[in-house]
This record gives C-alpha cells, sequence and structure tokens, in this order.
C-alpha cells in the first residue's frame, strides 16, 4: 500500500461538528503524528480513520482507488491501539494472542507467537492471565496484538501511556521497524518531542479542522514546536 | 378537528347506538374501549415501522416518532385496560382475567415501559435510537406468538360477533355504525397526537444540541470529546 | 463458510475459557438456583401429585431468574475492555460474534439445568428425569438465551446493565414461559403427547425467529 488519502471527512453529532471536512495523504513508510487540544476530535478521527465509526462524508482512497472505509478488508489492513487494552482479562498472553491471531484465520504456531511475545518482553508473563499484568505490560500485549495481521495502517491513540523508559525505547524501536517495512502510521501523543526521532510530519487537528502536514526533515524541535502550538493561553512566568 | 370527531363519536354512544339487551348502559364503554386497545396496538405498530426505517436510513426525527408513538400507545393501552375493568367488574364480578388480549396487551404495555427505560440509560442519541429501534422489532416480532399461546391459554372474553342470548354480544347495524365511528374517530385522534407529541419531541432535542453546541463555543471541547 | 466456522470456533472456545477461569456466571447462577429451590419448598407444602404439577413452573422460574443473573456478565469482558472494537475490526460477519455468545451462553444455561434437575429431585423426591422434560427445557434454554444474549449485548452499553436486562427481558419471553410451562406440566401429568406438541413448536417457532433477528440485527448493536 504505497499511498492513501483521506478525503473530505466530515463527522457530526446531531447539528455539532466534530470533523469538518478533514483531508489527509499519508505515504508508505511515513509516521505522522496527530496533536490538538484534548476534545479537539482526534479520537473521533482516528476511529474513523479505521472503520469502526462511521462519518457522515468522507472518502478513503488508497492508491488512487476508491475504498470502503467500513470494509472488512480495510478494517483488517488496519491496527488500532487505543485507550482500552482489548484484552481478555483471565486468558494468559499466549492464549490472547493465539485468539486474536484466530480471528484474522492465520495459522501461527505457538513458537510463532512465543517469539512475539518475546519481542515485547513479555516472555516470562506468557503463560500467566493477563489480569497480574502491569499497565505497562498490558500496553505492550496489546501492541502485539495488534501487530499480528501484519497491518499495513497503524493508528495508535496515546501509546505511550503506561510505558516506563525501557517500554517507551521499545514501543519507538518497534515503529521504526514498522515504517521500514512499509506500514504508514498516524499516531497521537501529549509528548511529540518524545517521539520526534520516528515522527516524519505533524498534523494539527483544531476543533475539528485538520491543518496541513508539517513535515520535520531535518528540523529541530526548538522550530516546530511554535508551529504546533501557537497559541499560548498560560504562561507560567509572571 | 379531531376533538370535534371524538365529541360527535360521543355523541353517538350516548343516543345513536341502543342499548344492550343482556349488559345495560355499561356496554357502551365498549366502544371506547376497543377504540382504544385498537390505539394500543396501532401504537406499536406506527413505532415498529419506524424503527425498521430507521435502521435503514438513520434519520433521527423517525426516531422522535417511534418514541412518541410508543407512549401514546401506551397511554391508550392504559385507558383500553381501565375501560375494560370498569366493564367486567359488573358483568362477570371480577377485576382481572388472565384472558389472552389482555394478558397480550398488558404484555405490550411492559414492552413499551421497557423500552422507554432502555431510552433513559443511553446518554447518545444516535445510539438511544438504534437500540430503541431493535426493542421495538423483537417486541413487535413476539406480539403475535405471545397473543397465539395466550389465546392457546384460556378464554372468557366475549367473541364480538355472536349470537345473542348466550351471554355474548350482538350487534345490531347501529351498533356496527357506531363502533365504525368510533374507531375512526379515535384514529385521526391518534394521529392529532403523534403529530403534536413528535413536534414537542423534536423541539426538546433541538435545545439539548443548542446547549451542547454552546457549551463548544465556550470552552472549546465537549463532553466525550 | 469455513473461516466463518473457524472464526465462530474461535470466538467460543474464548468465551468457555474465559468462563472457566473466572466462573464468575456459573457463580452468581448456581449460588441464585440452589438458594431458591429451597426457599420454594415453603411455599410449596402440598402433597406429591400437586407438587409434579407444579414442578416444571418452579423450575423454570429459578431457571430464568439465574439465568439473567448470568447473561448479566456476559458481555462484561468485552465492556469492560473495549474489545468489541477489536473484534469489529477482525471479524467479516459480525453476526458471528452473536452466535459464538448465543452458543457459550445455551451451554452455561445447560450446566445450569444439568445441576438444578437432579438437586430439585433430591430435595423434592421427585424424578425429574424425564426425556420430555429435558427436551422442552433445552428448547426453552436455546430461546431463553437467544433473546437474552441479544439484549445483554445491549444493556451492556447502557448506564443501568444489570437492573435493566430482566425488564427487557421477561415481555418478550412470555411466550417461552408459558410454553415452557404448559409442555412440562403436560408431561409431568403423563398427558398424551398430542395435547402438548403444540407448545413444542412454539418453542421451537420462538427459537427460529429470535435467531434469525438477532444475526440479522446484531450489526446495528456494536457498529456505529
Amino acid at each position: 500500500m504505497k499511498q492513501i488519502e483521506l478525503r473530505g471527512i466530515s463527522k457530526a453529532y446531531g447539528r455539532l461538528s466534530v470533523l469538518k471536512d478533514c483531508n489527509l495523504k499519508a505515504e508508505s513508510g511515513q509516521l505522522l503524528c496527530l496533536v490538538g487540544s484534548n476534545g479537539a476530535g482526534k479520537t473521533t478521527f482516528l476511529r474513523v480513520a479505521s472503520g469502526l465509526l462511521s462519518a457522515e462524508k468522507g472518502k478513503l482512497l488508497v492508491e488512487g482507488d476508491e475504498w470502503s472505509l467500513k470494509s472488512t478488508e480495510w478494517r483488517r489492513k488496519c491496527a488500532l491501539v487505543a485507550h482500552k487494552t482489548f484484552l481478555y482479562q483471565n486468558l494468559n498472553g499466549l492464549e490472547n494472542l493465539k485468539f486474536f491471531s484466530g480471528l484474522y484465520q492465520r495459522d501461527f504456531s505457538e513458537a510463532d507467537l512465543r517469539k512475539r511475545l518475546a519481542d515485547a518482553g513479555l516472555t516470562r508473563a506468557a503463560e500467566k492471565q493477563v489480569r497480574t499484568y502491569s499497565r505497562g505490560m498490558q500496553q505492550r500485549l496489546t501492541i502485539a496484538r495488534a501487530m499480528l495481521n501484519e497491518p499495513e495502517f497503524v493508528i495508535l491513540d496515546e501509546p505511550f501511556t503506561g510505558l516506563d523508559k525501557d517500554g517507551s525505547a521499545w514501543l519507538l524501536h518497534t515503529l521504526a521497524g514498522l515504517k521500514r517495512q512499509g506500514a504508514i502510521v498516524l499516531m497521537t501523543t501529549h509528548d511529540p518531542q518524545a517521539s520526534l526521532a520516528v515522527t516524519d510530519g505533524f498534523v494539527r487537528l483544531n476543533r475539528g479542522v485538520l491543518g496541513e502536514v508539517l513535515l520535520t526533515k531535518g528540523k529541530a524541535w526548538g522550530e516546530i514546536e511554535p508551529l504546533l502550538y501557537p497559541v499560548a493561553t498560560f504562561s507560567v512566568e509572571g | 378537528m379531531a376533538g370535534t370527531l371524538v365529541l360527535i363519536a360521543f355523541g353517538l354512544v350516548l343516543f345513536y347506538a341502543p342499548v344492550e339487551q343482556n349488559m345495560g348502559m355499561v356496554q357502551k364503554v365498549f366502544y371506547f374501549h376497543v377504540s382504544a386497545a385498537w390505539l394500543g396496538m396501532l401504537g406499536f405498530l406506527v413505532a415498529a415501522v419506524c424503527a425498521v426505517i430507521y435502521l435503514m436510513k438513520g434519520d433521527l426525527n423517525l426516531d422522535s416518532v417511534a418514541a412518541s408513538s410508543v407512549e401514546i400507545g401506551l397511554l391508550f393501552t392504559a385507558i383500553a385496560n381501565f375501560t375494560g375493568m370498569i366493564w367486567a367488574r359488573p358483568i362477570w364480578n371480577t377485576w382481572w382475567t388472565w384472558d389472552p388480549r389482555l394478558t397480550t396487551m398488558t404484555i405490550m404495555a411492559f414492552t413499551y415501559i421497557a423500552y422507554f427505560l432502555l431510552r433513559r440509560g443511553i446518554e447518545d442519541p444516535a445510539k438511544k435510537a438504534r437500540f430503541g429501534s431493535i426493542y421495538l422489532i423483537i417486541g413487535f416480532a413476539t406480539v403475535p406468538l405471545t397473543f397465539f399461546s395466550a389465546r392457546l391459554l384460556r378464554t372468557i372474553h366475549p367473541t364480538i360477533f355472536g349470537t345473542a342470548g348466550t351471554g355474548e354480544m350482538a350487534m345490531t347495524p347501529a351498533m356496527y355504525q357506531t363502533m365504525g365511528f368510533s374507531i375512526f374517530a379515535f384514529s385521526v385522534l391518534f394521529a392529532a397526537l403523534l403529530i403534536a407529541r413528535t413536534r414537542l419531541r423534536l423541539a426538546e432535542n433541538w435545545l439539548e444540541e443548542q446547549e451542547a453546541l454552546e457549551q463548544d463555543e465556550e470552552f472549546g471541547e465537549v463532553s466525550g470529546g | 463458510m469455513k473461516n466463518w466456522l473457524k472464526t465462530l470456533k474461535t470466538l467460543i472456545w474464548k468465551d468457555l475459557l474465559q468462563e472457566w477461569r473466572s466462573k464468575d456466571m456459573l457463580t452468581a447462577m448456581l449460588a441464585f438456583a440452589i438458594l431458591s429451590i429451597f426457599i420454594f419448598n415453603y411455599a410449596m407444602e402440598l402433597d406429591p401429585r400437586q407438587r409434579a404439577e407444579l414442578a416444571p413452573g418452579v423450575l423454570w422460574v429459578v431457571i430464568t431468574f439465574s439465568g439473567t443473573l448470568g447473561l448479566n456478565r456476559s458481555f462484561v469482558a468485552e465492556q469492560e475492555q473495549g474489545s468489541f472494537d477489536a473484534l469489529v475490526m477482525a471479524v467479516p460477519g459480525l453476526g458471528s460474534i452473536w452466535l459464538a455468545k448465543q452458543v457459550s451462553n445455551f451451554l452455561m444455561m445447560l450446566v445450569l439445568i444439568m445441576i438444578v434437575l437432579p438437586v430439585y429431585s433430591l430435595l423434592y423426591n421427585q424424578n425429574l428425569f424425564i426425556p420430555g422434560l429435558i427436551l422442552t427445557l433445552v428448547l426453552g434454554a436455546w430461546s431463553f438465551s437467544a433473546a437474552g444474549t441479544l439484549l445483554a449485548s445491549m444493556t451492556a452499553q447502557t448506564r443501568m446493565r444489570d437492573l435493566l436486562l430482566p425488564v427487557l427481558l421477561f415481555p418478550i419471553l412470555m411466550p417461552v414461559n408459558m410454553a415452557v410451562v404448559k409442555a412440562g406440566t403436560g408431561i409431568m401429568t403423563g398427558a398424551a403427547l398430542v395435547s402438548y406438541q403444540v407448545w413444542l413448536t412454539v418453542l421451537l417457532v420462538y427459537g427460529i425467529i429470535m435467531t434469525t433477528i438477532s444475526l440479522l440485527v446484531f450489526d446495528y448493536v456494536i457498529l456505529e
């Protein structure tokens, strides 16, 4: 999947418009970071992009061809990591992965699944029930879960939540790996500076309106920050 | 106009229709009882149709129509039950019977009430409409079976169109006419009430949306992100 | 088709494993059921023949009330961990999600019946292991969980959850209640099959209608 385009995405709840004619183009191997204040509509946008939420208007174009956002084919190409973990608490790590891979009609061997768990740093917890996992461990497992179907479009809603330094480093490493494999990644985070190394561009969502993509190649955080947050309503000094 | 029609119906019932031989004056409640019961069913039918169309089209206004229809249907089911009881007491010497029509209408009333409780438990209007519609469809689908089962169980409800002198009721032409008119008048009443109630409901929804819009203006965000 | 079956199998395996580990549903159901059977004893100080006639009714009341407690727990995992989303992203025919839940809930009901029957028989000194009665209860259980699973999938997403399910379920379930009790009573009093077989037909028809509607309508329950 070389390129995708979301065109004219509009979502309203009654007369309240949450997304107003949003357009976004992304290319294979790109990681775009979606920023915006709370309630700007970021989560809504991600849910529409992954086909979970229906929008009043909007098209998806994959390499120029129109696809339905709500088709199973699109959904299976996407991977979603969101606030809730999607994991089954009474099953262990291995069983959770086995379950989700079964849904994707993938027949991974147990060795395969264990390797994935090992990659996520969860070898020792593989046979323990997920309800005994810490928040960070659950986050790692759900990310491993999301990768099962070799997704081409990866959507992450604040994925660094609950991850400690090691976990964050592992996630950055995983994201870099995804980019190398040619996936398109769309991410929201409260700390864009921390993932600057893997980010190719920023896009700002303000009151439902999506701005232009701001490419970050070669720019330092000092240059980028004022462009992202033009209006400071509160300041600490004086 | 609906009011006038109903008044005429009242007049007809009181003066035009003859007094039935076995049951006396009380029998006249019968016209309103049947009409009210008919409206109970009509309310459910209209709501179920709206529910199916809503699921296909997604127009929230339809949901308001459905909800209003159920409300009115519930009201008239209550009236039907009440008038039924007024009639039953002198005739059968009992307030309640486990007869099929009564049982089915009462179960329908429970379904109506459950429908409103379901709606109350959901904040999001689109979800409220979706789930409400699904419940209406299930409810409507079970009504025939409920009626059939209740009828199998037992019956002492008088069959209306029978011969005189056996504790059942015979209907003279004048009675048929009164009955027909009464049902017609009540149906018009239903339509009028439905329009009025739906308008009111749409206005309430509009007001709620307005408040949400103002909250968005003021804070730059709305609850639910 | 093969894929559909595989998906169904995976989903059912997950539900049964979850239940086996947590025993949430079973505990709730059994505790209530056994207590109720004890309590009913005081309401039923009758001669054996009358007890036999009343048995199906009492049994069914116990089963439906306990069943509701169990149903309440059936979508808890999906609701709390947001798994509906993950399932939607992966599963082509959403109806399979409903069917899998229906099958696992139905199996739970069967377990409940398998435990309640002997307990009841023991305490009331009455043989309830009559094939006709068991068939009736099994058909009733399928219909019960068909209606209940669909409704539970909705109530799990509302504010009042546990309280709402019985209110929504019982009016809808009336034909099933009547059919199970009448057929059961017919069987217990040794009446001829012909007199009560219509009730079994009612149960069958209800089960088919409810299953069909659920499969058609389930998309609207989890898609936004």
